[in-house]
């Protein structure tokens, strides 16, 4: 074999063994091993009794710190403080919940589904580093055809604008530790080089599940490059495929030809199981030439050669409708047409695609290989089904989630109208001045608010209802792959973010895990015990992240009459499970109507890896304008002195009215729409 | 492509000391090659697939041969699962790969699942054959044997990759074990992914009866 990586044409890119030696391959393959296993201990973490997030966030706390420490004996310190005593408590009713035959068989599914693609990657890993051979017969062929702009493509290596980027962000590196490797100390050509090879090799695995996507995130930590160049490629990659899937498509007869090959073991090993790992045998040279053309065009400037790319792809460069399951051809596409699909259950539902027209499916420059949900929670108008989404980037394909309109405004208006009423401003002094907000979730509300709080219960509840219905309508577009193969991040605030928890729930219980790659709930009104959000973080691959405020008076006035006892995730921290972030934003959000203004301020502080600048700066103009209005208000509604109940009957009214109005408006779009 | 897709799956791992010519037989079983000159270690885990009939039935061989250098270890307790045979591999004419092979055993015993069957081979029969071949022989057949026997293995066989004398048979055997008492067989699935996951819960239920 030795003889053979002699002769092998110098003109034709690199494949793994060119870009890297036998000694760099091992590196890579133990690479890929250790983060895996990093990742395996995140996800038994979960459900481990002695993890909490807590112990993350305050490392300082020596109580904390104890019970990290696996050689000090709890039973030793049975004289402990009252505080030890708690955190002995809780450890030890953490173990009985888990201990739950429930919880263990989760836990045991969620291993199971991780170990499986891991198993996966590696044997895809394997194949490729182990079998050089064919690799090299594939490069001897395409020499023959590859169309020549794809050689000089891939001989220019153009990788843009690698000047001035610092060398690795520093969110990257604290989210996902960077795991040793030498691979380090290649030069930084080479290291993107790798990237790119890995996330075809993902790829090729026929969909790009969250997991992979984390591992990805794991990889450019360790490699110590920057978000945004896998972000980067991550867009490259995704238009090179639907361009070389449209080519593939044009060939018919060229796909028939291959077929009838003899040599081609396409259709034997096919669309084989195995997580992916039989698609190997395949791409010895057949229809890759072809495809690579196109993929090199597109993807040359990356700097992998073209027949390299289609060889790490699999079987995926080779079908036009692979590539089409994987962006979601086939699963029932993300746009309007679901409603029908899901109508009876749910009043409204649709994926409304930010990007581009309502009217038609996002163009292919458009397609990403990844994408973001945003679920709102209340309206006043019925754009801001959208409004609040365009904060986010244009590294993944954005969505709104449209559904229960009518719900969701009455909602809004009927929730402006209290936060503005007398009465409100009233209780809020009221509640200010108690010291101990947790004496209100026991039902010790001010009279006069109690009295106006039916304007807004009953939508409320109607709203929740819906929401949790909804969440169940998602779970399932999402196991039926109307987004493709590809990973989703989901945002809500508010009654949205109930919606997420419920769809959340729903797959945990479907055991739908490597789907969803990031959540983010703002404001939930949720339980924010752990058992439920155990049960979330085990099919969230990524980043888990509860905003809360505990300044938001309203959420806990709403949520009052729903299961209080059980705490409420968007007004305090998520304690006892490991693997969530809790941000607090009680500084920014005064209220729970702040939340729709506050989308992008909020994810810039998460340090959400994609946001619009620009829109974050608009949104936060529109918020100063509105504060402005708001306390012009509160100062006429000084002035005037009207009865609780008289108040909650005009109130009535106006909502009645502004609901009745917005929803008018729409009639009226979809009218002059048809 | 269907009928392939659709036929019952067996997972089949092949460990054992490096250098002991554990990718030399896969191949040879797979593709009929034998490569003199080669000699890079395998890195990580490779993978074949084969088809194989037993008394007329037919089943899908997945064949995982993994690096026998001991940096690769961690990775290895990773493909116990779900394999429904373990081929054990030395070679022949080293006295030193057979004394290790206590220790792969052992990794064997601790990681395998419940009903996985264990197969031995001794490599590099075509080196102790021919003119004063025999001196290059270093453990004798009658000791692999007794390594077999004493743990318990489906089988033993001498083999070589080079001739290809006996690979045939030794993976035939092993696969005779493992499907004779109903092992640990995964039943074909339709789609892909479907499989794998089709597979893992029949190999659950099988252990649990």
């Amino acid at each position: 074999m030795a003889s053979e990586k002699g002769n092998k044409p110098k003109n034709n890119g690199d494949d793994l063994s060119t870009i890297l030696s036998h000694e760099e391959q091992v590196e890579l393959t133990l690479l890929i091993a250790n983060i895996t296993e990093v990742m395996r201990k995140q996800i038994t973490d979960t459900f481990d009794a002695d993890s909490t997030t807590k112990k993350d966030q305050e490392p300082k706390n020596p109580l904390q710190e104890k019970e990290n420490n696996p050689n000090v004996d709890d039973a030793g310190e049975a004289e402990g403080t009252v505080e030890e005593k708690d955190a002995r408590e809780l450890r030890e009713k953490r173990a009985r919940d888990l201990s739950a035959p429930k919880m263990q068989d989760l836990k045991k599914a969620t291993e199971e589904y991780f170990d499986k693609w891991r198993e996966g990657i590696i044997l895809r890993l394997g194949e490729v580093v182990n079998s050089p051979k064919k690799l090299e017969e594939q490069i001897e062929h395409a020499s023959i055809e590859a169309t020549p702009d794809s050689e000089k493509e891939t001989q220019t290596k153009v990788i843009t604008s690698n000047t001035n980027i610092e060398e690795a962000d520093a969110a990257l590196i604290t989210l996902y530790p960077p795991t040793s490797t030498a691979l380090y100390s290649l030069p930084r050509d080479k290291r993107i080089l790798l990237l790119n090879a890995m996330l075809l090799l993902l790829l090729s695995l026929e969909r790009y599940s969250s997991y992979s996507r984390i591992l990805l995130l794991h990889i450019s930590s360790s490699l110590h490059l920057p978000l945004h160049i896998l972000a980067e490629q991550e867009v490259k990659v995704a238009q090179g495929l639907l361009e070389a899937a449209k080519q593939m498509s044009g060939k018919e007869e060229t796909e028939k030809r291959s077929d009838e090959n003899k040599n081609s073991r396409r259709w034997k090993v096919g669309l084989a199981g195995v997580a992916g790992a039989a698609v190997i045998g395949i791409t010895g040279g057949l229809a890759a030439p072809l495809v690579a053309g196109a993929i090199g065009t597109i993807m040359g400037g990356i700097g992998l050669g073209a027949t390299t790319a289609a060889g790490l792809l699999g079987a995926l460069a080779e079908s036009g409708v692979i590539v089409g399951a994987l962006f979601g051809a086939y699963g029932g596409r993300m746009t309007g047409k679901m409603i029908d699909q899901y109508a009876k259950e749910v009043d409204d539902f649709a994926f409304l695609p930010l990007k581009g027209s309502k009217n038609h499916e996002p163009l292919p420059e458009d397609r990403r290989l990844r994408l973001t949900i945003g679920i709102s929670g209340w309206i006043t108008q019925t754009e801001d089904i959208i409004t609040p989404w365009r904060a986010l980037g244009r590294q993944s394909e954005v969505f709104a989630l449209r559904w229960e309109l009518e719900a969701l405004t009455k909602l809004g208006t009927s929730m402006e109208s209290v936060v503005k009423s007398a009465a409100w401003g009233v209780a809020k002094k009221e509640i200010i001045s108690r010291t101990i907000f947790a004496s209100l979730m026991t039902a010790l509300w001010p009279i006069g608010l109690l009295k106006v709080s039916k304007v807004v219960d009953n939508p409320f509840s109607v709203t929740m209802n819906r929401a949790d219905k909804a969440g169940l309508v998602l779970a399932d577009a999402l196991i039926n792959k109307a987004q493709g193969e590809r990973p989703v991040t989901l945002i809500g605030y508010s009654v949205g973010a109930r919606l997420i928890y419920s769809c959340l729930m729903s797959l945990a219980e479907r055991r739908a895990f490597g789907l969803v790659e990031n959540v983010i709930l703002m404001g939930a009104p949720c339980p924010s015990d752990d058992a439920p959000w155990r049960a979330m973080r085990s099919v969230v691959a990524g980043r888990l992240i509860n905003v809360y405020s505990e300044n938001d008076y309203i959420l806990g006035f709403l949520y009052r009459t729903f299961n209080i006892q059980y705490g409420v995730a968007g007004l305090q921290e998520i304690e006892q499970v490991k693997g969530i972030e809790n941000i607090n934003v009680s500084d920014m959000v005064s209220g729970h109507l702040r939340l729709q203004y506050l989308v992008g301020s909020i994810l810039e502080k998460i340090g959400f890896e994609d946001i619009d600048v620009s829109e974050v700066a608009r949104e936060e103009e529109t918020l100063a304008l509105m504060e402005e209005e708001e306390k012009r208000e509160e100062n006429k509604k000084d002035g005037s002195n009207i009865t609780p109940e008289e108040e909650a009957k005009e109130m009535e009214k106006d909502v009645k009215h502004k609901t009745d109005q917005t929803m008018m408006q729409k009639a009226a779009e979809k009218l002059r729409l048809s | 492509m269907a009928s392939d897709e659709s036929l019952p799956t067996l997972k089949i791992l092949m460990i054992g000391p490096s250098g002991s010519g554990k990718s030399a037989l896969l191949i040879r079983y797979c593709d009929n090659q034998f490569d003199n000159e080669s000699s890079t270690a395998t890195i990580g885990v490779d993978f074949k697939l084969k088809r194989l009939s037993v008394h007329g039935q037919p089943y899908r061989l997945n064949l995982l041969d993994t690096a026998g250098q001991e940096r690769f270890r961690t990775l290895s307790t990773s493909y116990y699962r779900g394999a429904a045979g373990i081929i054990l591999v030395y070679d022949i004419s080293s006295r030193e790969s057979f004394n290790s092979m206590e220790r792969w055993f052992e990794e064997c015993e601790s990681n395998m699942m419940e009903g996985a069957k264990m197969y031995l081979v001794g490599g590099k029969l075509d080196k102790v054959q021919g003119a004063g071949g025999e001196a290059k022989r270093k453990v004798s057949e009658e000791e692999g044997r007794r390594l077999a026997e004493r743990w318990g293995t489906v089988g033993f066989m001498e083999c070589s990759a080079k001739t290809g004398e006996g690979v045939k048979a030794a993976f035939a055997e092993c696969v005779e074990g493992i499907v004779k008492d109903g092992g640990l067989v995964a039943a074909g699935g339709r789609g892909r992914g479907t499989v794998s996951v089709a597979g893992a819960e029949e190999v659950d239920s099988g252990c649990a009866c």
